[in-house]
């Protein structure tokens, strides 16, 4: 007698039934989806963070086998050389830096030297050395976006996040302002500084710095020994370019070590140097050392983000059993007129489905657009980079976990309702 | 408990013999209970010939409700037998009666009769888009393209039997007004023309005049149907309406 209903025409009919209820309630099912949006975003933002924050931080120096400053903790000098977070405590005397380089056992060596700032930007004062040694990332060199590196007195380089705040270009003429900080209130006005190149970006702090040479450095700073330029005793271009200039001392030199085997002999050498206190630090030691010292923060974050799952499974089973409470009139008339306990599961299943899709791909646009705002700020501020990149894996998984949480919810008011539906009742409404 | 208030409904005892698939419903010995400590409800025989309309009549808890999600299968009874078109409903699984209903029974309820995201049109075919039996009464005789045609056309002309204009078709439940709601359940309960109607006081949120246009409207398309009508309420004014009525008597426990 009766021809069965394929189950194409049910499949059918429960795809027609929830794309019309969706739509019925939409405005409700907005908030709904907003709300699981919101969680979802936020949960897989932070996740998102905590990894980029970890390869920026990694990404920050390669290749370098010791930093070598003056005596001090092996964070300070990784900090201020580095990251140009905070200052030395002292300097690095030039007849040591001298006798590293006669250290054959060094392969190269590049001295920095810092001090001063241009707008709040670090001035790094180095050599020739930096662009010919200094690697960031997994082994990259510096690379020149325009023009070239320094080979003059008064030239500087800019970091690609220097030239593009303040929209530099080579040849463009700039002054370096006295000592740190955003705000000089000192000025080297009588020595200008040309752009002879702007760097390519590398996600690091040496997007946030300019380069000038030793020389530049000490000619600038003639006529200052007293900490304010005293007009007369400065010198001009032409006046510097007749004279030699050697530093006394310099900040800190990063180096090449020419036998790996050899690193930790060469440390404890300079540690024990007598002529001077020194240190030296393994950079991917003291990386860690600080990532470790982080991992409080990450440890925290991680936390944070499990208390964020929770929260979102539990908003978003607040707002499927809300909605589906809603439905319940609609279902018994379903039911009455002869509906299968299964399509009824099935319009369920599909709603949590929809709305947990749909939050899913909102969080997604919504992550990849705060990302894409937050992060110019975040790498001036803390040279911290975030790179929009595709999810990994855990990530994946992690937002899959989403519509999957939703099915299961999903399922609770489809079992009760298939449960109801063996159970006795003539209008569901009422034994509701 | 309860007894047969008009003589029109024929003696089971005469009937024993007869076979079951002359009445669109048959039930015998039908006892329910809510909760199982609570006493049962305990129902009269009923026999209905197919094509004839059953008014039951009683008071609030005299089970009418029940009886009536007895005989969609809704509810299943403790004992006795429920035969609706000579097919017991006991025996078969949850699933069947689901099949059971869709197929052979249109249901009207007091009132929330439609599924508010349809149009009345829309409401008007579900039971065609549930069951294919319904639908190919419908559309027999039409080719694959034309059974869709037939069907919108087939609930046009209930629609616009039961007085909803052309223009309300496409309307949702909440720009109608009840009476028209109730009318559009109506057709809704037609539609493939089901061999039973169940009605539980579909007209208690009428007022007068338009439940009398409504019962006349259903009572007079069943008819054309051959449609077996078992309507409930509380309202002996309606009884006229009917070939038969019973009287369901408040349970002495509920009473008391």
């Amino acid at each position: 007698m009766a021809i069965l209903m394929t189950p194409r025409m049910t499949a059918h009919l429960a795809l027609t039934l929830t794309k019309s209820s969706l739509w019925h309630r939409r405005r409700i099912l907005l908030l709904v989806t907003l709300t699981l949006t919101l969680s979802v975003s936020l949960l897989l933002g932070i996740q998102y963070v905590r990894s980029e924050i970890r390869q920026s931080f990694t990404n920050t120096i390669s290749n370098t086998d010791l930093i070598i400053g003056a005596r001090s903790g092996q964070l300070n000098l990784l900090l201020y050389s580095v990251f140009h977070i905070g200052d030395a405590t002292n300097n690095l005397s030039w007849q040591s830096y001298q006798a590293l380089k006669d250290d054959r056992r060094l392969s190269w060596l590049i001295p920095i030297s810092l001090g001063d700032s241009y707008n709040g930007h670090r001035v790094v004062a180095t050599t020739g050395a930096m662009f010919e040694h200094f690697r960031y990332g997994r082994s990259q060199p510096l690379a020149l976006q325009r023009g070239q590196w320094f080979n003059d007195l008064f030239e500087v380089v800019l970091g690609a996040d220097v030239a593009r705040a303040f929209t530099h270009r080579v040849g463009d003429r700039l002054v370096m302002g006295h000592g740190g900080g955003r705000v000089s209130f000192a000025r080297h006005d009588s020595t200008p500084f040309t752009v002879a190149g702007v760097l390519d970006a590398t996600g690091t702090p040496v997007d946030q710095a300019v380069y000038i040479s030793l020389d530049s450095m000490e000619a600038m700073h003639v006529g200052w020994e007293s900490g304010v330029g005293i007009p007369g005793r400065t010198l001009t271009l032409e006046q510097a370019k007749q004279r030699n200039f050697t530093p006394s001392s310099i900040t800190a030199a990063f180096a090449g070590v020419e036998r790996k085997v050899l690193t930790f002999r060469i440390q404890r050498d300079i540690n024990t140097y007598g002529k001077e206190p020194l240190t030296a630090i393994l950079p991917g030691v003291a990386l860690s050392e600080l990532w470790r010292l982080l991992g409080q923060f990450e440890k925290a974050l991680l936390g944070i983000t499990g208390f964020v799952v929770v929260v979102c499974l539990i908003s978003l089973a607040t707002v499927l059993l809300t909605l589906q409470a809603q439905r319940s009139a609609e279902i018994a008339i379903l039911r009455a007129v002869g509906a299968s306990a299964g399509l009824i599961a099935s319009l369920y299943l599909l709603e949590s489905l929809a709305v947990a899709l749909l939050a899913c791909v909102l969080a997604l646009a919504l992550g990849a657009a705060g990302i894409a705002a937050v992060s110019p700020w975040l790498q001036a501020n803390y040279g911290v980079l975030l790179t929009l990149r595709p999810l990994n894996p855990d990530e994946w998984i992690l937002l899959a976990a989403v519509p999957v949480a939703a099915l299961v919810i999903g399922l609770m008011p489809a079992l009760s309702a298939w449960r109801r539906g063996r159970r006795p009742g003539w209008q569901v409404l009422d034994d509701a | 408990m309860t007894k047969t208030t008009t003589t029109m409904i024929t003696p089971d005892s005469d009937r024993a013999s007869a076979p079951l698939a002359l009445s669109s419903v048959q039930i015998r010995k039908l006892t329910f209970r809510w909760q199982p400590r609570q006493p049962a409800l305990t129902f009269p025989d009923i026999t209905l010939d197919a094509g004839n309309h059953l008014f039951l009549r009683g008071a609030s808890g005299s089970g009418k409700s029940t009886l009536l999600g007895l005989l969609a299968g809704l509810n299943t009874a403790d004992n006795g037998e429920v035969h609706l078109l000579g097919k017991s409903l006991g025996p078969l699984a949850p699933s069947a009666r689901d099949r059971f209903r869709a197929d052979h029974i249109g249901v009207i309820f007091q009132q929330f009769n439609l599924v508010p995201y349809l149009t009345a049109l829309a409401n008007v075919i579900l039971p065609c888009q549930l069951s294919s039996v319904r639908r190919d009464r419908v559309s027999t005789g039409t080719c694959a393209s034309g059974a869709r045609a037939a069907i919108y056309a087939k609930a046009k002309t209930l629609l616009t039997a039961l007085s909803i204009p052309q223009e309300l078709h496409s309307r949702k439940p909440a720009q109608l007004s009840i009476g028209q709601q109730q009318r559009v359940a109506a057709a809704r309960a037609l539609m493939g023309a089901p061999e039973l109607i169940l009605a539980d006081e579909p007209t208690s949120a009428l007022d007068s005049s338009n439940r009398d246009r409504f019962m006349q409207l259903l009572l007079e398309m069943a008819q054309q149907n051959k449609t077996s009508v078992v309507f409930v309420s509380h309202d002996p004014a309606l009884a006229h309406h009917f070939h038969h009525q019973i009287e369901l008597e408040q349970p002495s426990w509920l009473s008391s």
